[in-house]
């Protein structure tokens, strides 16, 4: 998840971050939600 | 002792995959079989009773196969797990008595799922495996061997690089990554982490000893959002990648900490649906201090060449390589696939540890 979640904020992921463990146990990936058209056709 | 007997959840690629790892494994046969399609239930429990595998009895669900079987192996879609683990748990709660639960990976699609499905099997007190074959195979535990007097003398590893790659799944659910989860990050990209963070654990520390501190990733839709593979696509697998695609290609670096040293150590992974060669292909490598190994699945001790006029006769290119691309020139050919890619070896540690009581080495909810 946070490789995704890597990927689509264009960002390394602090995985020791708190917040960040915390946002990663809801987080769903925008390519999951079938929103991928939105980042992957951007370039 | 008797053999464990084992229900299968799914009958399709993975399902029979494992059949054939079976094969090569004492204590466990195939003693049902459940699929949403019966005509594939049905298919593989004639190859189990061919193969002397099990009765390989044909349920029409979970809750019939549960009281006939020890083990429940789920290797069906991703997108069905979660209401199958609950609906084997609520047999459970009812009385059946299972010795434990097999889920093929990823384990869910997100991590609100995969704790969903960790708390309820813990929940009735299951023993479980969580199958990540790479870990597994031959030629990883056999380089920890040999490298062990290396490891302990030098040091661990530092950097590890993981890929695996073909030019795309099987089933169109796959390609969907509303129901798998993702691209190709989801569906092999889990394999390349997992085995990355393993190997580097220094030799005799527990699968989750070295402390993930970061992760940096990238993923692409290269060859399958071209116009004319996303066509392709839409006609052979029904899935349209102009409104709901998902990466083909993916790489990334993990960084680890040493949490006894300080030392940092870093995993690198890649994998995509376009790759361009024989088929199936994984590579790992991995660098110590003075020492290092090398892993290529497609070097083989076996190649074969067909001339173009002797391809007409290839009935199936995937007999001699998972994924095959091509049907002629000069081929890879694995024989033994389930037991090279570390299927054998998963199958035989959950029958020794569901026997004795106990989870398999890598456990559902083994990760954070």
């Amino acid at each position: 998840m946070a490789a995704y979640m890597s990927s689509e904020r264009q960002k390394t992921i602090d995985l020791t971050d708190a917040r960040i463990q915390e946002e990663l146990e809801t987080y769903v990936p925008l390519i999951q939600q079938g929103k991928g058209a939105d980042i992957l056709y951007t370039n | 002792m008797h053999p464990l007997k084992l229900g299968i959840i799914g009958a399709g690629f993975i399902g029979t995959f494992h059949a054939r790892a079976l094969m090569q494994v004492r204590n466990m046969e195939i003693a049902g079989i459940t699929s949403r399609t019966k005509s594939r239930a049905q298919a593989l429990s004639k190859m189990v009773k061919k193969n002397g595998l099990g009765d390989g009895v044909v349920y029409s669900n979970i809750t019939e196969m549960v009281n006939h079987v020890d083990v429940i192996a789920i290797y069906a879609p991703n997108f069905v797990r979660v209401e199958m683990v609950e609906e084997i748990v609520d047999a459970v709660k009812n009385g059946a008595n299972l010795k434990g639960v097999i889920c093929e990976k990823p384990l869910a699609r997100n991590m609100k799922e995969a704790r969903r499905i960790v708390e309820a099997v813990k929940g009735v007190g299951l023993k479980t495996a969580y199958f990540e074959n790479q870990i597994f195979m031959k030629p990883i535990q056999t380089q920890l061997q040999q490298l062990a007097p290396q490891q302990k003398t030098m040091g661990p590893l530092m950097l590890t690089r993981s890929a695996e790659e073909h030019g795309g799944p099987h089933e169109p659910w796959f390609w969907d990554p509303t129901k798998q989860g993702g691209g190709v990050l989801s569906d092999m990209g889990c394999h390349s982490i997992a085995v990355g963070w393993y190997l580097l654990n220094p030799i005799g520390k527990p699968e989750t000893f070295m402390q993930p501190i970061s992760v940096s990733a990238d993923c692409a839709l290269l060859k399958w959002g071209l116009p004319e593979w996303r066509e392709k696509l839409l006609k052979e697998r029904g899935v349209d990648y102009t409104k709901t695609p998902a990466e083909d290609f993916t790489t990334g670096v993990i960084t680890y900490k040493n949490p006894e040293t300080g030392q940092i150590a870093k995993a690198q992974f890649t994998n995509s649906w376009m790759f361009e060669k024989q088929g199936l292909r994984l590579f790992m490598d991995g660098m110590g201090p003075g020492y290092a190994f090398e892993i290529n699945t497609l070097n083989s001790s076996l190649e074969i060449f067909i001339g173009d006029a002797a391809a007409e006769v290839v009935a199936d290119a995937e007999t001699a390589l998972e994924k095959s691309t091509a049907s002629r020139g000069l081929l890879a050919v694995q024989y033994n696939e389930p037991d090279l890619y570390g299927y054998t070896d998963e199958n035989e540690d959950a029958a020794k540890a569901f026997l004795a009581g106990k989870d398999a080495s890598l456990f559902m909810g083994l990760w954070p």
